[in-house]
């Protein structure tokens, strides 16, 4: 694992393109999509509910991508307002010299530090391209098989890192756009900024609470959301 | 996550193996393309296996690669994507590829759909496709008026299409040929909003890739992608029933809609006390602008200031389409129809409605009242009839436009027009306190009114391109007249007894027969206005002011004999009264909100000036008149602490003035009862109260325990209370009146929810209790009312399997209520009540749902003790293909034992009131609901 990473690394930056910099990101989330898909409603309910609030338009935050070629930091974006409803924020720390993740993910506020070697989806490569923020993507498609979520990534080998937003990389330059589940979550960047002196924020000093894994992690949110469906209820509080 | 691991792993293992593939990329010219991107995949899925790039002379070479097929795909920026299949030759290990050639993409169509209209592109060999819902056409355009618009198309007068130069002898939409084989079919007639994508192709490659064989002709072939999801459709339900009793049921509605259009009719009648809309219904009618919760005209927080103009004919019916929780008191018969269209778009959102509803209420009720007075007290046995009927025409438009994408503009208009005809006779037995007959007392009247009613808005708002920054500005005018006729009449009967029976000392005052006649007006001009500024990422300032001005008349006359002239007006009871009230307010507030902790402080100043005068008549003497200020400044304060991401504090404090209602301040004397005279009061000053609140709740996602608690404190200054006065022959005279300590309350409860097995049973328990103290004066002397309740509850959720749910809880709930001036009467109510809502679901989609409840309720001090068991059953049956179709029996109070039971205790006086309810019938109904009916019977906790 180890080996490929650094590998995949070598390769992707032997050429001086944007190998540092901060990449924002509009992170839009279309609870009616979400409605629209549950498996509980019934057709009248799911009707019901998308022409009430067919004018609602989707909850939309910022966050960013900090990058150098030693590692990422992704997060909410730092020119956001102050959230007064979570003490604890979502991050997502890489570190590719020492091939680590650390990521504080929630489950309906409630917090889980997942700390692990670096991972990644199997990328499917698609013969489609578009624009995004300015830059030429190409489209990387894969499957998440524990909550039968599509994931489409437009990647840009302008900026040959393997990084990306949310639990998003390993593809041969940075992702710019992720539409997950049909649209019900997509993350678009909004702009790239190449800086070649950036810093990657530094870490709270204490990362307070019990450390999972990655499986385990994932385990607990597949619990929750068959929990949550078995309850009738919509499974708020993921990122997707 | 494993076998994602797991793969990577594979993959690299397969690099370790000694297999390369190299090559250079080069264009159609053979100049070199560097920094390419290149990938391995796998053939079957396209998994990618690896990458790689080519150099700076446009060279690539892939080490160690697995050996096996793989297809190489090439990537450069303007050029189509080269993908080519390496068969894996054991005999080649080192396998070079030589030069690649990569075909440029046509450079317009790649500027105008990649740069212009930012859609994405894909290719298939040769095909290139796009999105065509990227290029805007106007609404009502053909796929024709589309064409013309993508580049690299052609259409001619006549509709011919030529694609990148070559004519396109064939369409296919969907990849299926379109009603023959005239190519223009589809294009003139498909309307451009139903597709999707756009493909070209050479027809003959296609089928040779299938043949194998080419058959030399090539046909340029467009392909037109439906939208899977081309928003357009219809529903609708309708319900009959008939049963026993003469109840009968019907009721239906029909909607249609596309993503621009909803139009909606809905009807209903009834015999069975279902006057209002359920909430789904409501949501069905409404659609879109079933809640436009950014309406609100008032801005700044809650100062309590705004005088609220209520329908006031009494009927609390709303301004809207009325929804109602459950079936009504008594007996009510009940029509109601209504209409209702949306047009949405972005830019522009017009709604509008028109409903009407009749009900017919019928109250039949038996009531015992014990009323103290300081040294004695006496009971009063009545027998009331009521009847209400109300007819209702409600319409509303409301219009928002998006000015651009920072200003919108809101204007709405509600109206309501209602016809009552009111009628009552109630009978009363006094008895004292040897439980001696001693009066009879027959107040009846028969009315009717009108009501007219209506509010109007404009709302614009202004965001700012700084994130938080904004400015918000309002304009309301509201009106209401309302005009009641009442024939009034009332007849006393003493009778002689042993004891006390306190004789009348006016004969004439409470024997009435007149015709009283009242005209209200009332109208409100009001205006707010908001600019909120960001300050850094943690803070928020407001500032706010807000403005209005009330105007209200009362013109009433009272006519005795009841016959409408000069001779006949009753002077003492007959007024003519206006009033000014006007309403002004600036105010700020700083907000900040970080990591989990949120801290509000504000203060507004606020100023209620009241001047009004009575008149003997409209344009006569006056009697008496008032001008009064009520200056105040009025502090909020709000605290929320996050413990942690599922555990929270909130505290809040705040002080709100109120002005007096115009029920509350209209000077005249109503006698229509003249042993219960009621009045208001010109002279009342504004209330005061101040607030403490508090809560704290965790919630935990993953076991679903959860805590609920809350603490709620008011306390009252200048608190209006009804005193009253009784007059040695028992004449109450009740008016409102401040009081300037006006007594307090103190509230709180604990809610814990727990799983005892996860998603099969689910318990919540609570505790809840409180203590007010009311103060209020009983014949100039000071009574403190203290009450003091303290309940109980729990339930469980019972979901063990997929055809049985069990919904179960049992309360209890006991209120002391103590007196200062007659401690003797300080006594004890209680309740206890069992409620059980079991559904069982059978085989062929056979359901039996039942719900039974049971109360208990005792006061012993005024021996009511009463049983109510409730029960009812349905069974019902749910058939055809899409269950679309259900026929129901429902028995509704099988013990006929259905009763509204209501007792109070307050001021001087405990009592309860038995009212006659709809009981027991048994109804037989069918329904249809086009998008077939709910055939689960678990439902969340809020369902």
């Amino acid at each position: 694992m180890k080996k490929i990473l650094v590998l995949l690394l070598i390769t992707t930056a032997l050429q001086a393109q944007k190998t540092a910099g901060t990449i924002r990101y509009e992170y839009a989330q279309d609870w009616l999509k979400s409605i629209e898909k549950n498996k509980f409603m019934n057709n009248e309910q799911k009707q019901r509910a998308l022409q009430t609030w067919k004018n609602d338009e989707a909850y939309k935050t910022y966050t960013q991508l900090t990058f150098n070629n030693e590692g990422s930091w992704y997060g909410v974006a730092s020119d956001e307002r102050g959230n007064s409803w979570q003490k604890t924020e979502y991050w997502v720390r890489r570190d590719f010299t020492q091939n680590k993740v650390l990521e504080t993910q929630m489950i309906s506020g409630k917090v889980y530090i997942v700390e692990d070697s670096l991972y990644t989806f199997p990328w499917k490569i698609r013969s489609e391209i578009k624009e995004v923020a300015g830059h030429l993507c190409m489209l990387a498609t894969t499957y998440d098989s524990l909550r039968n979520y599509s994931i489409d990534a437009w990647f840009t080998t302008d900026i040959p890192l393997s990084i990306g937003p949310e639990e998003f990389m390993g593809l041969p330059g940075a992702i710019l756009e992720v539409n997950i589940n049909d649209g019900v979550t997509i993350i678009t960047a909004t702009s790239v900024k190449a800086d070649p002196n950036v810093a990657l924020p530094a870490l709270p000093k204490k990362v307070k609470g019990k450390r999972y894994n990655k499986a385990d992690y994932q385990a607990a949110v597949v619990k929750y959301v068959k929990d949550m469906e078995a309850a009738r209820q919509m499974p708020w509080g993921l990122r997707y | 996550m494993k076998k994602i691991l797991l793969l990577l792993f594979i993959s690299f293992q397969a690099l370790s193996q000694n297999y390369s593939i190299r090559g250079s990329l080069t264009d159609t010219t053979g100049a070199p393309l560097e920094f390419a991107t290149l990938f391995l995949l796998n053939p079957s899925d396209s998994t990618m296996l690896t990458f790689g790039r080519t150099d700076g002379q446009g060279k690539f070479e892939f080490k160690g690669v697995k050996k096996a097929d793989v297809v190489l795909q090439a990537t450069f920026v303007g050029y189509l994507p080269h993908k080519q299949l390496v068969k894996y030759d054991p005999s080649v290990l080192s396998r070079d590829l030589g030069a690649v050639r990569m075909k440029p993409i046509d450079q317009e169509l790649y500027e105008v759909v990649i740069r212009t209209a930012k859609a994405p592109m894909s290719f298939k060999g040769d095909t290139v496709e796009y999105d065509a819902s990227k290029f805007k056409v106007p609404p009502g355009s053909t796929v024709e008026d589309l064409l013309r618009r993508l580049p690299g198309f052609q259409v001619d007068g006549d509709g011919n299409i030529k694609a990148q130069g070559e004519n396109i002898t064939k369409v296919l939409v969907g990849g299926k040929r379109f009603f023959g084989s005239d190519p223009k079919a589809a294009t003139k007639n498909l309307p451009s909003e139903a597709i999707s994508k756009v493909q070209v192709f050479n027809d003959a490659s296609e089928q040779s890739k299938v043949t194998g064989v080419s058959d030399g002709t090539t046909e340029k072939t467009l392909n037109l992608e439906l939208k899977d999801d081309f928003k357009k459709g219809a529903f609708g339900k309708f319900t009959a029933g008939a049963g026993t009793e003469e109840r009968v049921l019907a009721k239906g509605n029909y909607n249609r809609f596309d993503d621009k259009n909803q139009l909606s009719v809905i009807g209903f009648g009834n015999n069975i006390n279902q006057s209002g809309l359920s909430n789904d219904d409501y949501q069905d009618f409404r659609g879109s602008q079933s809640y436009n919760w950014g309406d609100n005209v008032d801005f700044g927080f809650d100062s309590g200031g705004y005088m609220v103009i209520y329908g006031d004919d009494n009927s609390g019916e709303s301004l809207t389409v009325p929804t109602s929780w459950g079936p009504d008191r008594g007996r009510s018969q009940n029509i109601a129809g209504g209409l209702n269209y949306n047009f949405d778009t972005k830019k522009n959102k017009i709604s509008s409605n028109y409903f009407y509803n009749k009900t017919s209420q019928q109250l039949e009720q038996e009531q015992f009242r014990n009323i103290f007075l300081p040294g004695t007290q006496y009971n009063i046995r009545s027998q009331e009839k009521y009847e209400n009927t109300i007819g209702n025409h409600r319409g509303s438009l409301r219009y928002e436009r998006e000015l651009d994408s920072l200003r919108t503009l809101i204007g709405y208009v509600n109206g309501r027009l209602a016809d009552r005809d009111q009628f009552s006779d109630v009978r009363q037995q006094y008895f004292n306190l040897g439980n001696e007959h001693f009066r009879n007392q027959n107040p009846y009247s028969t009315g009717d009114g009108f009501t007219a009613n209506m509010e109007s808005s404009v709302l614009f708002r202004n965001k700012f391109k700084k994130k938080g920054r904004s400015f918000l500005l309002s304009g309301t005018y509201t009106f209401n007249n309302n005009n009641t006729d009442a024939l009034q009449r009332s007849d006393i009967e003493e009778l002689i007894v042993g004891g006390e029976s306190f004789p009348i000392t006016d004969s004439a005052a409470v024997n009435i027969n007149q015709l009283a006649v009242g005209l209200s007006k009332a109208s409100v001009l009001k205006s707010s206005a908001m600019y909120v500024e960001p300050i850094g990422k943690k803070f928020t300032w407001d500032i706010f002011a807000n403005i209005s001005r009330t105007l209200q008349s009362i013109d009433r006359d009272v006519f005795s004999p009841p016959v409408e002239n000069n001779a006949n007006r009753n002077d003492a009871l007959s007024v003519f009264y206006d009033n000014t009230i006007n309403y002004k307010r600036v105010g700020s507030s700083m907000r900040y909100a970080h990591k989990g902790t949120f801290a509000m402080l504000g203060l507004a100043a606020q100023g209620i000036s009241l001047n009004g005068q009575v008149l003997n008549n409209q344009g006569g003497l006056e009697r008496s008149s008032i001008s009064s200020n009520y200056p105040a400044l009025l502090p909020i304060a709000t605290f929320r602490y996050s413990f942690s991401n599922t555990s929270r504090i909130h505290v809040s404090a705040d002080i709100k003035e109120s002005a007096p209602t115009i029920n509350q301040l209209q000077p005249f004397t109503d006698n229509s009862n003249p042993m219960f005279l009621t009045s208001g009061n010109p002279d009342l000053k504004p209330s005061r109260t101040s607030t403490v609140n508090a809560f704290y709740n965790v919630y935990d996602p993953a076991t679903f325990f959860s805590i609920w608690t809350s603490v709620f404190y008011r306390s009252f200054r200048d608190r209006i209370v009804y005193n009253r006065l009784i007059s040695e022959d028992l004449i109450t005279f009740s008016s409102p009146e401040n009081i300037r300590d006006g007594g307090e309350s103190v509230s709180g409860n604990i809610g814990i929810g727990f799983p005892i097995k996860k998603n099969k049973i689910m318990a919540d328990v609570g505790v809840n209790g409180g203590i007010s103290n009311t103060p209020l004066y009983i014949n100039e002397i000071l009574n403190n009312n203290n009450s003091k309740y303290i309940g109980a509850n729990l339930s469980l959720n019972i979901t063990p399997v997929s055809w049985l749910s069990w919904f179960i809880s049992g309360n209890i709930w006991n209120n002391y209520t103590k007196y200062s001036i007659f401690t003797q009467q300080n006594q004890t109510y209680q309740r206890q009540s069992i409620n059980s809502d079991l559904n069982i679901q059978l085989p062929n989609k056979f359901f039996i749902t039942s719900r039974f409840n049971y109360s208990h309720q005792v006061n012993d001090r005024i021996n009511f003790n009463q049983h109510l068991p409730i029960l009812g059953l349905n069974v019902y049956k749910i058939f055809g293909k899409k269950n679309q179709h259900e026929i129901r029996l429902s028995g509704n109070d099988l013990f006929n034992r259905n009763l509204g039971v209501n007792q109070s205790a307050s001021s001087n006086e405990v009592s309860y009131t038995n009212t006659v309810t709809l009981s027991r019938y048994i109804m037989l109904s069918y329904s249809f609901n086009m998008r077939g009916m709910k055939t689960e019977l678990k439902r969340n906790r809020w369902e």
